[in-house]
């Protein structure tokens, strides 16, 4: 983000403290990750320590410190989703991927999470791939469900 | 914008409540599609587009219109069909296939079908749905029977983005008559008397806490909002914030002028986008319309709302975390007292109250704390919203008189378990809370009676387990959430569940040691006494709740290194059946190990020692031939 883009942001919520994680959420959102360098500008930006807005960035879950996937592969480990299995999703998910939760693929093009109670309780086990709800998966479908994220990711590797 | 755009006088807002009507019951036909999350999730958008293709194709004037969620969840995607004069019909189960033919029903003025799943009400106006021939009404399906809308009245029935027709539906004539005719002490007077307790969780009552924060000392005083629901399984909250958001608003608006308040803060959970889409724009429209800002309704009142996003942890739904998180700082709760009414955001006397309290002030308000008491125990007043969810085979959002007990809520509301299997325990509370045996299905379900049988209330949620779940492993999946979500400060928090978590983890692989459960019980003791917040106090109860009813199951882990739900992998054995295999091949290829061995159309056998019990095998054999023991 270019400071005209980053100064925007800090128009829309302002620069008190409540609005503090809204800057950083709308970053996030827009780099898919806080880079040190942008924190650096925010932190000059605001007058506030560097130190403070990395409290923020590495207490809360919505931020990550390192880039994040393309697609964002999320699994449901809500109580209702685990009772469901949701747990053997995550396990084959990991072997798909050759990631653990928490991580992103070496090419950058998944990054797999898991996320507690989307909801949608009577859909369980869940698998959210960016905005798009997969309900009652079932393991050995997984690989399908990936698929045409898969075959985006070749077909940008080509262009 | 013209003069009626500031609601200020009766004048303006019975206008307002005319057009709402006028949208709710239009002079055509008019279909409504529920598009709250859980609609969402299960292709409501694909049944939207098709009707509205197939109207317009047929040259049909229905207006199409959404929705939030009638609590139905199993029967989502919903669609209720208007006819003037005729009686309201929803359908459920809807595709993108099964709209097209509904689509022309609608249009050849049919409404029975095979989709037709009750009449119901001439909402707005009272009165129990009218009937049609071989359809049911709404209160005679076991799913709404027993459950009493007060809260939820609204959810699925209006659209949530339309302040007309939030007015039309009674909406904001309680604040109006209230800033016009009570006094902030009566209104206080009224609350308490309601017997209202916190629906967050922790129930303390509601009136009381508000007249604390009006008697505390401070040059400005804030009411918040807690939207922050974080308990797996529980999605109440959403469905009221997404379903009927303006709900919130008069309930807050209500509260600040009882407590003088002049700002207040929205926290909701970041994860929960559309529920944040949909409060800005009713704050906007709050703005825009004279009921939020300075002269509330043409009124002295002064009172703003501002929404705040979480940032993703759990912890922040106990009330000095979400403080601490407001004022821009990591969550991490402090020492109480002072308690946020005496001292709360920046030091200032703060309110805050659950988004289920706050919707139920105005209906408290226009109804009288007499009515309200009317309903539930005699200290569990109202209703509840739960979300029941789990091995269940009605999964939804109910709200209920308190005092209906476990088994009606299960077997009468729910239709009981799925696939025949046995009901084993019913959890409540979330990460805070217990399970609940079979023996106890007959506990009513008020504050007491749950806390007694070593549960809580919670927030609402509800996971019913069967046969086929280990409560071991519901134990360890709880510490795990918990070890993530615990925020760190104190030690007997942090260090408490990290142990016990350990000690779980060892027992779900097998290696379970003599004592394991004794030190599992001393270090609940300890976090109960010791932590700071309610995270480290509850923390324990999940463990203390299973070791109470299922000990023995713990005992088969540790002693005979069994699971008796077969859920732990590690002490699961795969075996293939020679009678039942046919040799297809499906597990030899499935098997991430290439552990299975075997020749077409010949029985297999699993190579135990390769075998790393992914159940892979189990979850592609067509013939039952792989066995799990």
């Amino acid at each position: 983000m270019n400071p005209a883009e980053i100064d925007n942001v800090i128009e829309n919520h302002g620069s008190d403290s409540p609005a503090l994680v809204a800057i950083l959420q709308d970053v996030q959102r827009q780099e898919g990750y806080l880079a040190r360098k942008t924190l650096t500008g925010l932190s000059a930006r605001l007058h506030i320590p560097l130190s403070r807005l990395y409290a923020l960035a590495t207490f809360y879950r919505a931020f990550s410190l390192v880039p994040t996937g393309r697609h964002q592969v999320h699994v449901c480990l809500g109580t209702a989703c685990h009772v469901r299995g949701g747990q053997a999703i995550l396990d084959r998910l990991e072997m798909l991927l050759g990631v653990r939760a928490g991580g992103t693929t070496s090419d950058r093009q998944f990054t797999l999470e898991t996320v507690r109670c989307l909801g949608c309780c009577s859909l369980g086990p869940i698998v959210r791939v960016g905005q798009q709800v997969f309900g009652n998966v079932a393991r050995d479908k997984l690989a399908k469900v990936l698929a045409p994220y898969r075959k985006g990711a070749e077909a940008q590797k080509q262009k | 914008m013209n003069a009626q755009s500031i609601i200020a006088s009766a004048d303006a807002l019975q206008s307002w409540k005319e057009a709402g009507l006028r949208t709710i019951s239009p002079e055509g036909p008019k279909v409504t599609v529920g598009m709250a999350t859980c609609g969402l999730a299960t292709g409501a958008q694909a049944v939207f587009d098709a009707l509205s293709e197939e109207l317009s194709k047929a040259s049909c004037d229905a207006i199409l219109a959404r929705t939030g969620c009638i609590g139905f969840c199993q029967m989502e995607p919903i669609v209720e069909v208007f006819r003037p004069g005729k009686p309201r019909v929803l359908y459920g189960q809807l595709n993108a296939d099964n709209a097209r033919q509904l689509a022309s029903d609608i249009v050849a003025g049919r409404a029975n079908g095979p989709l037709a799943m009750c009449t119901v009400d001439g909402f707005p106006e009272p009165g129990p749905a009218p009937a049609i021939e071989g359809i049911p009404r709404l209160e005679e399906l076991p799913f709404y029977r027993q459950q009493k809308k007060i809260v939820l009245a609204r959810c699925g029935r209006i659209d949530p983005e339309s302040l007309a027709e939030y007015i039309a539906t009674g909406g904001y004539f309680t604040l109006w008559q209230a800033l016009q005719g009570m006094k902030p002490d009566a209104i206080i007077g009224e609350v308490e008397r309601s017997g209202l307790r916190g629906r967050g969780g922790a129930g303390f009552p509601t009136g009381r806490k508000w007249r604390f924060a009006r008697n505390a000392a401070g040059d400005q005083k804030f009411v918040v909002c807690n939207a922050d629901e974080g308990d797996p399984g529980a999605y109440m909250d959403r469905s009221l914030l997404e379903g009927d958001p303006f709900a919130v608003l008069e309930g807050m608006t209500l509260g600040a002028y009882a407590i003088g308040a002049t700002q207040g803060f929205l926290y909701v959970r970041d994860e929960y986008p559309l529920a944040v889409e949909r409060l800005r724009r009713a704050i906007r429209l709050a703005r825009e319309h004279g009921l939020l800002g300075q002269g509330v309704m043409g009124t002295d009142l002064c009172f703003d709302v501002r929404l705040i996003r979480g940032g993703g942890a759990f912890v922040c739904g106990e009330e000095t975390a979400l403080i601490a998180s407001v004022e821009g700082r990591p969550g991490e709760p402090r020492q109480r007292p002072p308690f946020p009414a005496e001292k709360g955001l920046w030091g200032k006397p703060t309110n805050i109250n659950n988004v289920e309290t706050w919707a139920n002030v105005p209906w408290i308000l226009s109804h009288g704390a007499d009515d309200f008491r009317r309903i539930g125990t005699p200290t569990s007043k109202g209703t509840k919203v739960f979300s029941v969810v789990g091995k269940i085979n009605n999964t939804g959002l109910i709200e209920v008189p308190m005092g209906i007990t476990l088994r009606e809520v299960v077997y009468s509301i729910g239709g009981g378990i799925p696939g025949d299997k046995k009901f084993k325990a019913i959890q409540t509370g979330g990460p805070s809370g217990g399970c609940i045996p079979a023996a106890l299905l007959d506990l009513p379900v008020d504050y007491e009676s749950l806390t007694q049988a070593g549960a809580i209330m919670g927030s609402g949620g509800m996971i019913v387990m069967d046969e086929d779940t280990c409560m071991v492993d519901v134990a360890r999946y709880f510490l795990d959430f918990l070890r993530e979500e615990s925020c760190g400060k104190c030690s007997p928090c942090r260090e408490g569940i990290a142990r016990a978590l350990d000690i779980l983890e060892r027992i779900c692989r097998g290696e379970g040691r003599g004592g394991d459960l004794e030190t599992l019980e001393a270090i609940g003791r300890m976090m109960k006494g010791f932590s700071l917040c309610a995270l480290g106090t509850t923390a324990p109860n999940p463990i203390l709740s299973t070791l109470k009813y299922f000990r023995s199951e713990y005992e088969a882990h540790i002693r005979d290194g069994r699971c008796p739900a077969r859920v732990c992998r590690a002490l699961l054995h795969f075996r293939v059946d020679p009678d039942k295999c046919i040799g297809c091949t499906l597990c030899a290829t499935a098997c991430p190990e290439h552990a299975i061995r075997g020749e077409k159309k010949k029985p297999h056998t699993i190579d135990e020692p390769r075998c790393v019990k992914c159940g892979m095998c189990h979850d592609v054999c067509k013939q039952d031939a792989i066995l799990k023991e």
